[in-house]
């Protein structure tokens, strides 16, 4: 407990340091980028009012908006990249197909394929995608996620994801897959009893590292045409007319949702993982 | 006429490594082990002991010649085999208790029921009261006795040995030196170990194979009249620990040796 205590401490230690060095620089008279701590904090401590000075929603509502869209994406992202990642760290023909185009198409920043989503897939929301044109207004959240956004971050999130399964399916002992071979296990037996628990760690940091990347692409996405609500739309909003309050608390919102999400995942990484730790 | 357990015809097997160059590994192996019985592969590092255990598991196949383990081909006997391999293959997720019942998982036994034998496997090989630890949390020699539980697990009645003990102090390896004959006795196990050790090879083989050096072939089966259980203290034990290490020397290295011990 002591341990843990001193771990959060010194945790602190930085963040603390640099909210003094923030004040300290909000207090210079005229001082325009940094707004005052106080008016920060009053934004983040009162969510779900709507903003009087910036046209857009509450930040609790945008809040809502982007984690509903990064969980859709995201939710994609590994639905897809975790099988496909386990093929191929597991079929040396899957690799030898899929290797050349996912490392082609890894290193092209997610937001480069926004326009080229917007033109296959339209600029529909969800909500008008599922319900129609008419009906859509009656669905006040969904009619926010546009699936050309929603794209954008499931590709942010997929190659992490996607590489890490791999890697962690690759690397399995081959000793365990013989031993689970002898006692006469079958192929969908050894998969799910040794490929899987072996490359979970794996997994579960690549979906650390993915998430990340969600959030990072969310802020550009939600410049999106006919964005109307999000995180990243109130920052990009507040930017525009100089309402930096909003803009850092926006940072603050994704700051403390990132932390809360990663912390999951982390401690999930601890569980699956306990026995590499010692491994290594 | 003895039923064999294991039968080696002829065998022969080259690897090629990764530069392209091939590498002999046997070249025409023979050797029967009996049912029921324990045979000791020796000979030096490098003649092809260990491919010739993962040819009996049915991990390899042979270039040519033809590998048998109960008559039938190593491929058909999976789930009849206990095949324990130098460096421990539990699975590091997994409880010991888990691990050990593993085999029963796969026939599909009750959980519950899986559970009680296992615990009851552990207690066996003097591991009661440790089936919630995890294979790292074991010492090496632990990690060997959950080996050779989980195999009886497997109710298999061929064993494959990969120098299994060669890792561990001399008490616990006299310990599951005994273990393993105990087991022998009670279940009628017959066994194919491979070691470098000549005592250990005496102590607990009814025939020795010695295998020249690489590309491996046997060169003599020495048969072991001593009587079970062995005293190694006795005087009859070490002349006999002697007459096979001259014997095995002379066969590998020639007759003017002073030997390798």
């Amino acid at each position: 407990m002591k341990t843990r205590l001193r771990i959060a401490l010194v945790g602190m230690v930085l963040p603390v340091a640099l909210l003094v060095a923030w004040h300290v620089a909000a207090s210079r008279p005229g001082e325009v980028v940094f707004p005052r701590l106080a008016s920060v904090w009053h934004v983040v401590a009162h969510p779900t009012e709507k903003p009087e000075t910036i046209d857009a929603p509450s930040l609790a509502f945008s809040a809502k908006t982007s984690l509903l869209r990064i969980a859709i994406g995201y939710v994609l992202a590994a639905g897809l990249a975790i099988p496909l990642g386990l093929l191929m760290g597991r079929l040396r023909i899957a690799h030898e197909v899929m290797a050349p185009l996912t490392t082609m198409l890894r290193v092209v920043c997610p937001i480069a394929w926004l326009p080229a989503a917007i033109v296959v897939i339209g600029a529909a929301s969800l909500a008008e995608h599922i319900w129609g044109p008419g009906q859509a207004w009656q669905h006040e959240t969904l009619e926010e996620v546009q699936p050309a956004m929603v794209l954008i971050i499931a590709w942010g999130a997929f190659f992490p994801i996607l590489l890490a399964s791999s890697s962690g399916a690759r690397s399995v002992r081959n000793a365990l897959l013989e031993t689970a071979w002898l006692t006469g296990m079958g192929r969908t037996g050894r998969f799910f009893c040794v490929t899987l628990p072996y490359a979970l760690p794996s997994i579960v940091n690549g979906m650390r590292i993915g998430l990340g990347i969600s959030w990072m692409v969310i802020v550009a996405a939600e410049l999106y045409p006919g964005t109307r609500s999000g995180l990243g739309y109130t920052i990009w909003v507040s930017h525009d007319t100089v309402q930096y309050e909003y803009t850092f608390a926006a940072i603050a919102y994704i700051m403390l949702i990132g932390l809360i999400l990663d912390g999951g995942l982390w401690s999930l990484e601890r569980r699956v993982s306990h026995w590499q730790a010692v491994q290594r | 006429m003895t039923e064999s357990a294991f039968s080696f015809r002829q065998i022969h097997k080259t690897f090629v490594a990764r530069s392209g160059e091939s590498v002999p590994a046997l070249d025409g192996f023979c050797c029967e082990g009996q049912v029921g019985d324990i045979t000791c592969l020796v000979g030096p590092t490098g003649c092809g002991k260990t491919t010739l255990l993962r040819m009996a598991a049915g991990l390899e196949s042979p270039d040519s010649g033809s590998v048998a383990v109960n008559g039938r081909a190593p491929g058909q006997c999976r789930g009849e085999l206990a095949y324990v391999p130098q460096q421990h293959t539990l699975f590091p997720w997994l409880r010991l208790r888990d691990n050990v019942s593993f085999p029963l998982k796969v026939k599909g036994t009750r959980r519950r029921e899986r559970h009680r034998g296992a615990d009851a496997l552990l207690d066996q090989v003097g591991l009661g009261g440790r089936a919630r630890l995890y294979p790292h949390e074991c010492s090496g020699g632990m990690q060997q006795r959950v080996m050779l539980a989980r195999q009886l697990a497997a109710g298999a009645k061929n064993w494959l040995l990969d120098e299994p003990f060669s890792s561990l102090d001399e008490r616990t390896r006299y310990a599951l030196q005994d273990l393993l004959l105990e087991l022998r006795r009670r279940q009628g196990l017959s066994a194919l170990f491979v070691t470098h050790g000549i005592e250990e090879a005496v102590y607990l083989a009814d025939r020795v194979v010695v295998m020249s050096p690489g590309p491996g072939r046997d060169v003599e089966t020495i048969g072991l009249d001593l009587t079970h259980p062995r005293d190694r203290l006795s005087a009859g034990f070490s002349a006999l620990v002697e007459r096979v290490r001259r014997r095995i020397d002379t066969l590998i290295l020639g007759p003017n040796t002073l030997g390798v011990g």
